[in-house]
């Protein structure tokens, strides 16, 4: 397909900027701080367009985008702890394995009774992997394969941090409905 | 059918769509018979659920500000220039394209070149580019924090002067200059109001000098082994009284 006027450089910079809004919920999400998540979205999209030459046409801008964002958080989160980030404790692991025994809320009342806040309030109570591997499965719809790439993490640990992070949720939600 | 551990790892990809047939066959048969895995299968879908159905009203738009600012740094010249303007008038159209010019890494070659005039026209460049496309939010920054995020940033321990009433001076924040992989600290100021930077290059060594560059005044000297930099727009004499500080303020 030939674009003659706008040029590959343009069209590329036009659909990156696209995702901003996309970008800034992830990093609203990932920092929980609007200050750090613009930041972060900033240098984002510095590394993405002087690695523009980088990005293969034809595969998944969106999710390129993510996956510097991504790495950018990880690297500035190192720089300020000075040592590897510990993504799942064993704590972490047996509190979400351990469900709660007779979770019979139906969906329909949680729809309808969970308001936005408590929502974005129990998202980001979660622990960080979780939340991340929710968010951008939920919201973004990203592939599980996508998200793999990105968080360069097997399918499997992605699988399992999808499904530790919603029932964390589930259980946080119908918590705060009960007390 | 399946135990109830095997049914559970299928269960997230079931719900996602993402799992084979035979799977899927396997996950219906096996929640029809086991309560516990139907639980615990239907609590999942339901944050599923909830999650999706108001993933909309989740999203916030990203702030204009920061969308100016990102497609400042886009490539394309005919958007920055426009960037550029609306975030600072005083910066000319000439001007714009040159700071445009600094974001793509010439800094480097300055630092690690030994002329002071080269060095000091590119840091007066990247001093109107930083506040041109990075307005800090911070009126007045505590110079500890400022000093601990820069060694958070780059690992150095540099002292940072504060705010200096007497000198109407104030210090407004640091940023890591991504143009110089990192070699260059940039501490943000305002002096009368007006835009002044200090950077610091810890090992390197620059004859002292004053140098008028690019409508800025850059005084370059070096101290226990780091070479400072402070650019600013202001008159020469106007800006004695900071650089005096900002000396006198270091070992």
């Amino acid at each position: 397909m030939h674009d003659a006027d706008p040029g590959p450089e343009a069209a590329f910079e036009r659909e990156a900027l696209a995702c901003l809004d996309s970008l800034y919920g992830a990093g609203l999400r990932l920092t929980r701080n609007p200050a750090d998540a613009e930041d972060l979205v900033q240098d984002t999209y510095l590394k993405a367009f002087r690695a523009s030459n980088q990005f293969e046409p034809g595969t998944n801008l969106k999710a390129w985008l993510f996956t510097i964002l991504h790495n950018t958080f990880l690297n500035r989160r190192r720089r300020a702890v000075k040592e590897p980030v510990a993504v799942e404790s064993d704590e972490i692991e047996r509190l979400a394995a351990d469900l709660p025994g007779d979770a019979q809320t139906p969906e329909q009342i949680l729809l309808r009774d969970t308001l936005d806040a408590d929502l974005q309030d129990a998202l980001d109570a979660l622990p960080e992997a979780f939340r991340q591997a929710v968010w951008l499965r939920d919201v973004e719809e990203f592939t599980y394969a996508e998200i793999a790439t990105m968080l360069e993490v097997p399918i499997g640990t992605v699988m399992s941090r999808i499904s530790r992070g919603r029932r964390l949720l589930y259980e946080r939600l119908t918590a705060a409905k009960v007390h | 059918m399946g135990s109830c551990e095997d049914v559970g790892r299928l269960v997230t990809p079931y719900l996602d769509g993402e799992a084979g047939q035979a799977d899927r066959q396997a996950v219906d048969a096996h929640l029809r018979a086991c309560r516990p895995c139907a639980r615990r299968a239907a609590a999942e879908a339901t944050a599923r659920r909830v999650v999706m159905v108001k993933a909309a009203s989740l999203s916030i738009a990203a702030p204009d500000a920061l969308r100016q600012r990102c497609a400042a740094l886009a490539p394309s010249p005919k958007r920055q220039r426009r960037w550029v303007l609306a975030g600072w008038r005083a910066v000319s159209l000439a001007t714009a394209s040159l700071v445009v010019a600094g974001l793509a890494g010439t800094l480097l070659y300055a630092v690690v070149t030994h002329s002071p005039t080269v060095l000091a026209a590119e840091l007066a460049l990247d001093h109107m580019k930083c506040f041109a496309l990075f307005e800090p939010r911070v009126a007045d920054a505590d110079a500890s924090a400022v000093a601990r995020q820069l060694e958070a940033d780059y690992g150095w321990r540099l002292d940072v002067p504060g705010s200096s009433p007497a000198d109407r001076l104030t210090l407004i924040g640091a940023r890591r200059c991504l143009s110089t992989d990192g070699r260059v600290a940039h501490v943000l100021y305002r002096h009368n109001g007006r835009p002044v930077s200090l950077f610091m290059i810890p090992g390197t060594s620059r004859p002292e000098s004053r140098i008028a560059v690019a409508g800025h005044v850059a005084r370059v000297w070096t101290r226990s082994g780091t070479t400072y930099v402070m650019v600013g727009s202001e008159s020469e004499p106007d800006l004695q009284p900071v650089a005096a500080y900002f000396q006198s303020a270091r070992r």
